[in-house]
């Protein structure tokens, strides 16, 4: 099966670029090429014209499940990328303090994941990848997990954060509302195999926060966004019932 | 109501000698009442009453201690095997998927019987003790590491490549502490294996340990002392249960 077909995309330095995509449209499959953790396809990842093989210390990525180490406190957990590079102890520690205290988990250090919420857990692992100062951030579906209220809020934090050191990030979604809040441009896939369908510049104001929600001009984003990815979102349904009727039968 | 889990525990451990205790008096009762013959049977209160006798004439607490060592080394031994041969299997499919069932099978048989083999080769020592010992734990320690660092979740796998991790890095970082409860598991299994092995050894061939104890009372039909040291095992392997439970869960709190 082929799970995608001809995806051409460039990122600009600093850009926050959204993918958005039914079910099924190969969204986890791209995450997971551009991140180096998959082989065996046909085209090239390249950062500055570099082809890159394999997982690169210029990407870091945030993951759509659950992925701090259970047996790590929140810092152990946020400075594993440093312990990694040989980063002395202190050195590590206080970095790791620093970006607790960015996500705004400042008090939770010595905190284990059980101990924490979904949300929480989450932002330990966007702190996890910022430790290693990758030059893009690869995110899949990091909010995915969480209820609607949650996501909103941590979308402004994501975004205060990414607005702040200029990063370059590419985020996976499904979430129409996400892609457009955070996003400078937002790529369209269709349905299997997976190509990308449109692209749509976001020209919304920045700093952005939530309070965007309510203009005019972001429902406009989310009403064109959603009029280029219902017919793929219906393709994606059918071929899902499809599936579990010949399951059934 | 909803207790919290020390409470739990407290409450659960409060039943189980609540139980222990009424059974200890419902058998006195049963040999002081004639329904169980004295000859056969201690009342439990004789039991008791030889393990100061147990201290001062047999040295039950040199007998005990020697016990206690041979099966921590033992342990120990089944452990630097056990967890680097689990390991290894995790790692390598088509060797797990070769001795996976042999180490099940292994676990499973009675290797107790091989002690005429290892008193031919090691002799009548307290070396024969210790490889018997071992020999008995390697398989539940290697199957417990096995399962441990096989069901590590793949998003955890996913981290350690996107982060780049050397082989020895994910070994360090990633495998032995996602194992280390499952390993816990083995480790458990195993030190009541070889308590039990060292023992019933130690029974046959009277090395000085707890064993040669049982047996020395059983040889001279002291039923009391007999009794009183076969109570002092189960004792200790209780003390020995809930010593592991606690590092367990100390070590793996998460």
């Amino acid at each position: 099966m082929t799970a995608l077909h001809g995806v051409d995309l460039a990122v600009e330095e600093g850009e926050f670029v959204a993918v958005i995509g039914p079910s099924g449209c190969g969204k986890s499959t791209l995450f997971s090429i551009i991140g180096g953790l998959l082989d065996g396809y046909d085209g090239s990842v390249e950062i500055d014209g570099r082809p890159v093989v394999g997982p690169h210390r210029d990407i870091g990525m945030v993951f759509q499940e659950e992925s701090t180490f259970p047996w790590r406190t929140a810092l152990e957990n946020v400075a594993l990328p440093l312990q990694l590079a040989g980063v002395p102890k202190k050195e590590r520690e206080d970095r790791a303090r620093e970006l607790i205290a960015l996500v705004g988990l400042t008090g939770f250090e010595d905190a284990r994941p059980a101990q924490l919420s979904g949300g929480m857990r989450q932002r330990i692992s966007i702190a996890r990848a910022f430790a290693a100062q990758p030059r893009i951030m690869l995110m899949d579906e990091p909010f995915g997990a969480l209820d609607e209220q949650t996501r909103l809020l941590l979308c402004d934090k994501l975004l205060e954060i990414c607005q702040a050191m200029k990063q370059t990030t590419l985020l996976i979604t499904h979430n129409i509302t996400e892609a457009v809040q955070m996003s400078d441009r937002v790529v369209v896939m269709s349905y299997r195999p997976g190509t990308i369908k449109s692209v749509i510049d976001i020209d919304l104001p920045r700093p952005r926060t939530s309070e965007a929600l309510s203009s005019a001009a972001f429902g406009g984003y989310v009403g064109r966004i959603w009029h280029d990815l219902r017919e793929e979102a219906s393709k994606g349904m059918a071929a899902a019932e499809a599936g579990a009727r010949k399951a059934r039968a | 109501m909803t207790l919290r889990p020390a409470s739990r525990r407290a409450q659960n451990r409060l039943a189980t000698w609540g139980v222990i205790l009424a059974l200890g008096v419902a058998l006195q009762v049963m040999v002081e009442t004639g329904a169980l013959s004295r000859y056969v049977v201690s009342p439990p209160t004789e039991a008791l009453g030889s393990l100061g006798e147990l201290f001062v004439e047999d040295r039950l607490a040199q007998v005990f201690l020697l016990t206690l060592g041979m099966t921590f080394v033992a342990a120990a031994c089944a452990i630097a095997v056990g967890v680097p041969l689990g390991l290894l299997l995790a790692r390598v499919e088509l060797l797990r998927r070769s001795f996976e069932s042999w180490l099940g099978a292994a676990f499973s048989a009675p290797l107790v019987l091989l002690y005429p083999l290892f008193l031919v080769i090691l002799g009548r020592g307290l070396g024969t003790l210790i490889v018997m010992g071992a020999l008995v734990g390697i398989a539940p320690i290697a199957l417990k590491t096995i399962e441990g660092a096989r069901s590590i979740p793949p998003v955890l796998e996913n981290v350690a490549r996107s982060m780049n991790m050397t082989q020895g890095q994910r070994l360090r970082l990633l495998v032995i502490p996602a194992a280390l409860p499952s390993v816990f598991a083995g480790v458990r299994i195993a030190l009541i294996y070889i308590l039990i092995n060292i023992v019933a050894i130690d029974f046959l061939v009277s090395l000085g340990g707890l064993g040669s104890l049982v047996a020395a009372t059983y040889d001279r039909y002291d039923m009391p002392a007999m009794y009183g040291s076969i109570l002092f095992v189960i004792l200790t392997s209780i003390a020995f249960f809930t010593l592991i439970e606690a590092g367990e869960r100390w070590l793996t709190r998460r």
